[in-house]
């Protein structure tokens, strides 16, 4: 484990031959919240303005997504639940199952653009463009279940894409980790049957934490037993506990499940400034996530991973978190080379 | 709030005159661990345990022949000499509470539950009543939070965080005013929304504590 607790790595530095593909489009921004609402346009915007003037800059490979196609939707979502979204969406409703999520005229299809840009990037990974993509999306997936919104979510981004990458090239074994202050509860009951799929979660504990869900002890069912890991973390939990987990109990789970793709639902709400969870990540903790999972796809799926935004709704803290996790991502190599 | 709702209504039951052997038998392939025996009319007489019935059938380890003769004679031996009785029962008008309660005086596993001329109209077990715990207070259910607030003895102090929580258009599904836990009420909000939480309690001079005590929620 040497390798994921080395490199202090200086973002710009050394990687000016890597490149990633950023996936986004404006569209997301339609998708309407208001009233204090933490899930605003501003975080997407301020994300893509970071990337795009910062130390990454040179870096981006930018790409606008397609719509998700009906098939995509339909490994992820029950047909119903999908024409009952969009009918509230166009008739002008202000939520849509739960208060928590609202909507407007526009979020139906600005969740559609958010669900079709994993399917988009995964597709120009296996066609060479970049191992790496990291897409910016609104409205966020992972607490999405089959039939219910939940938790700001509408439509589950991160299984759409994992299922599209198994059935549109093949990737049979799929690595979903997500390091969101909070259980990606749509996840792992997506995929908590199927052993082709390693749901990892490391988020603050559910007796605490919304959704309440992802307790130790839920490891997966039937066939899937075993394809489901959950790291509760304490409230106030800092980077030591995470770094504790990532190499003590995930980096070998990783490993002994040898994934042939790898799909990240990043959330940094788990940052100390963001109050939507009790975690106090530093900005740094997400550069090392960033380089747990270069190192990954380094050594178990000729360096494919996909990255999609989950939380992270404090703005500064938000920005930083996704440079320092690209920065991990793009220069785990270099530090690997060169361990300080 | 009732047992009536988290038990199994009309159990499998045992006559008292069945000899252990048929008992075997009688129970065999089937997944409970507890058996009321009853009379002819429905009423209860006491109850046996798989773990009563298995220190009485010889060890598979014994000589094959000392085993056939103690299984033979146990074709002999009625169930109602090895019941517990009297056993401890519930009304079926009681409440989950009253079985906590008995769960955790006495060391069973299941608690008949009769009508009030005695007659058996359910059983519940232990893992019956966790489960209707859990289903109240939502363990396990994904779309809450919870909430933490400092109990300074201010009156009405839970009366005002639930009007805070409703005054908002947050759904509560329970408070709880824990005694002896450095004073705190715990909220439990059915929203991923903690941000706004915060907000309405604030608006309402309630301080909440925040998880990790060296965010304030002003800071996001």
């Amino acid at each position: 484990m040497d390798s994921l607790q080395g490199g202090c790595y200086l973002p710009g530095v050394g990687m000016a031959t890597r490149k990633f593909i950023l996936m986004s489009d404006e569209r997301t921004l339609e998708h309407p919240t208001w009233g204090g609402h933490p899930e605003t346009r501003d975080r997407v915007t301020a994300v893509c303005e970071r990337l795009r003037s910062g130390a990454l800059a040179a870096a981006l490979i930018e790409k606008r997504p397609r719509s998700a196609s009906w098939e995509t939707l339909l490994a992820a979502h029950d047909e119903e639940y999908l024409l009952r979204f969009e009918e509230a969406a166009l008739s002008g409703r202000e939520w849509f199952d739960h208060r928590d999520n609202q909507i407007g005229e526009a979020s139906y299809q600005a969740a559609l653009l958010a669900a079709g840009s994993g399917p988009t990037a995964v597709d120009l990974i296996e066609a060479g463009l970049a191992p790496l993509a990291f897409c910016v999306v609104r409205p966020p997936g992972h607490h999405a279940e089959r039939s219910k919104a939940l938790g700001f979510c509408f439509l589950n981004n991160a299984v759409i894409a994992a299922r599209h990458w198994q059935r549109a090239h093949g990737r049979r074994r799929v690595l979903v980790f997500d390091f969101d202050a909070h259980h990606g509860n749509g996840i792992q009951h997506a995929f908590e049957t199927d052993p082709d799929v390693l749901y990892v979660s490391l988020h603050e504990h559910p007796t605490f934490s919304f959704p309440g869900t992802g307790y130790a002890e839920e490891t997966g069912a039937g066939a899937g037993i075993g394809a489901t890991l959950n790291i509760p973390l304490q409230p106030g939990a800092r980077d030591a506990a995470a770094l504790e987990a990532l190499a003590g109990r995930i980096d070998p789970a990783v490993r002994a499940f040898r994934p042939e793709a790898i799909v990240v639902a990043a959330g940094f709400d788990g940052h100390l400034l963001d109050d939507m969870s009790g975690l106090g990540y530093s900005t740094d903790l997400f550069r090392r996530f960033g380089r747990a999972v270069s190192l990954w796809a380094a050594d178990l799926t000729g360096g494919r991973s996909l990255t999609l935004l989950e939380g992270g709704y404090h703005l500064g803290s938000l920005c930083d978190g996704v440079e320092q996790y690209l920065s991990g991502l793009l220069g785990a190599d270099e530090g690997r080379q060169q361990p300080t | 709030m009732y047992v009536a709702s988290s038990m199994t209504a009309d159990p499998l039951c045992l006559r008292p005159e069945m000899s252990l052997l048929q008992v075997r038998d009688f129970i065999s392939g089937k997944n409970f661990r507890h058996f009321p025996v009853t009379d002819a009319a429905s009423r209860l007489v006491g109850i046996v345990s798989d773990r009563d019935l298995r220190s009485v059938f010889p060890s598979t380890a014994l000589n094959s022949s000392v085993r056939q003769d103690q299984l033979a004679r146990l074709g002999q031996v009625r169930v109602d000499t090895i019941m517990s009785r009297p056993a401890i029962t519930l009304p079926r008008d009681a409440t989950l509470d009253d079985a906590l309660l008995l769960f955790d005086r006495h060391s069973v596993g299941a608690l008949p539950v009769l009508d009030p001329d005695g007659r058996l109209v359910g059983i519940i077990t232990v893992r019956d009543v966790l489960g209707a715990y859990r289903r109240l207070f939502g363990i396990g259910a994904a779309g809450s939070s919870l909430i933490e607030v400092p109990d300074d003895g201010r009156p009405n102090l839970v009366s005002r965080i639930a009007g805070a929580l409703e005054g908002g258009g947050f759904a509560c599904t329970r408070i709880v005013r824990a005694d002896g836990d450095r004073g705190t009420i715990y909220a439990r909000v059915q929203t991923y929304n903690i941000h706004a939480v915060h907000q309405a309690l604030r608006a309402a001079g309630l301080e909440t504590t925040h998880r990790n005590p060296e965010t304030s929620p002003h800071d996001a």
